[in-house]
């Protein structure tokens, strides 16, 4: 563990953690990039420290964020879906052994939450199993976030590539999306991928191949 | 193409693969030669158009709210300590017009007072026997929701909230006689307040619609 300064755990934990272990991507909360480690935090949050875990959650919110969006296009619901992910971390993290990373296990408890609440959703809906729920399929009244969160310039913004691109992973598998996700957006590791999704190596690699395969057919046009 | 080959032809173009499997790789598929570049554009493809760790809508909100559901479940004693004081706020009916409101909440600046009387009865606490709006215009109803637990006060008659209007806050605080006033307040995305309803130390119900 390269943890070069532990911090005691009767320290007051200012919200501008620094993790030890180099996490897939650079968060755009810069601020929570420097500060404690991970596995310090962890160990401090699985004592009850909710500052602690504070820390944590400023580091990868907005990760778990852009995760669940990429999958259900609505950022309303991501935002709760984010909440509800983080919840069951903090009621889960006694269990956590470190036995893999700690975003490595958030990043599964947060894409076991989102694909609940599809299935939910399936079930409600009484249609077809559609992962992608577009905003104007969702009821208004979600419990705890801000609602209509994207504003219409920037819904304007959202260029007609990215959209062309999300309509191609929209069009693949669940699992070949996760892989594609995980690895070419969140830049996780082979490993650490199989440890999300529960599946060997060998299996993240094959779908990996098949992914590709399929997205490169269906932007073969936006290529050089 | 063998599921090994999947595999190795992942681990390169990932750059995975050593220099002599590589070759091996491309002796036996010589077509991959161009697969290579083509798989690292449509990599840098997706990592420039979607994001992978943008910044989350009202992050400060995201952690307070946050903070506030993991101190209602947990069993810690602060926790504990907050759970009784919320069981003294709810002796005050909550009020969960929100959803209701948002569709019908007001274009200008009014200011209406509700009046509402308050009995004790034996289950599901205080209840609303009776409303009254002194503004015409606008007509008050309320129901005891046993799903949510809670008292449900619908106001109908006011202007839509334009579409473009994003709510992006709610502050509720509870009631507890003989010691101040209730507030549910709704605010927008520069936290100004949208819409107040309070309730004064002589337990009277006001609500006001400000100006947005």
């Amino acid at each position: 563990m390269n943890n070069p300064d532990p911090i005691p755990s009767n320290s007051t934990i200012e919200n501008d953690g620094r993790r030890s272990q180099n996490p897939p991507a650079a968060s755009p909360d810069a601020d929570a990039d420097e500060g404690p480690p991970d596995e310090e935090l962890v160990r401090l949050s699985q004592q009850g420290d909710m500052a602690a875990f504070d820390v944590l959650v400023t580091r990868y919110r907005g990760k778990v964020y852009a995760m669940i969006v990429n999958i259900i296009h609505n950022q309303a619901e991501a935002w709760d879906l984010a909440q509800d992910a983080f919840l069951k971390a903090w009621k889960a993290l006694p269990k956590f052994e470190a036995r893999s990373n700690f975003y490595t296990w958030l990043y599964r408890i947060t894409h076991n939450v989102t694909y609940d609440w599809l299935r939910k959703k399936k079930i409600q809906s009484g249609t077809e199993f559609d992962e992608t729920i577009k905003s104007d399929q969702v009821v208004a009244t979600a419990p705890t976030a801000p609602k209509d969160i994207s504003q219409p310039d920037e819904d304007l913004e959202k260029s007609e590539l990215r959209i062309r691109i999300e309509s191609a992973i929209d069009q693949l598998s669940p699992d070949h999306r996760d892989v594609i996700l995980l690895k070419e957006i969140q830049g996780c590791r082979y490993q650490e991928i199989a440890d999300i999704l529960n599946i060997s190596i060998g299996t993240v690699m094959s779908r990996l191949f098949y992914a590709r395969k399929k997205l490169q057919t269906m932007l073969e046009d936006l290529q050089p | 193409m063998n599921p090994q080959d999947e595999e190795r032809i992942t681990q390169w173009i990932d750059g995975d693969l050593s220099d002599a499997d590589v070759q091996d790789l491309l002796d036996a598929h010589p077509e991959l030669r161009e697969a290579k570049s083509q798989s690292e554009s449509l990599g840098h493809l997706l990592r420039k158009e979607l994001d992978s760790g943008e910044k989350i809508p009202y992050a400060d909100f995201f952690n307070h709210q946050l903070n506030k559901r993991i101190e209602e479940e947990d069993e810690s004693p602060a926790a504990t300590a907050a759970r009784q004081e919320a069981l003294a706020e709810s002796m005050f009916p909550r009020f969960m017009f929100f959803k209701k409101l948002a569709p019908i909440a007001a274009l200008a600046v009014i200011a209406v007072f509700v009046t509402l009387l308050f009995v004790n009865v034996p289950v599901g606490g205080s209840k609303i026997v009776s409303t009254y709006t002194p503004n015409p215009a606008l007509e008050a109803k309320t129901f005891y929701s046993d799903e949510a637990d809670a008292t449900v006060l619908l106001i109908e008659g006011l202007a839509e909230i334009p579409a473009q209007q994003n709510i992006t806050g709610v502050q509720a605080v509870g009631y507890t006689p003989g010691e101040g006033a209730s507030h549910f307040t709704l605010y927008s995305p520069n936290n100004k307040p949208i819409l107040a309803l309070a309730i004064d130390h002589a337990a009277q119900p006001r609500l006001r619609e400000l100006k947005f």
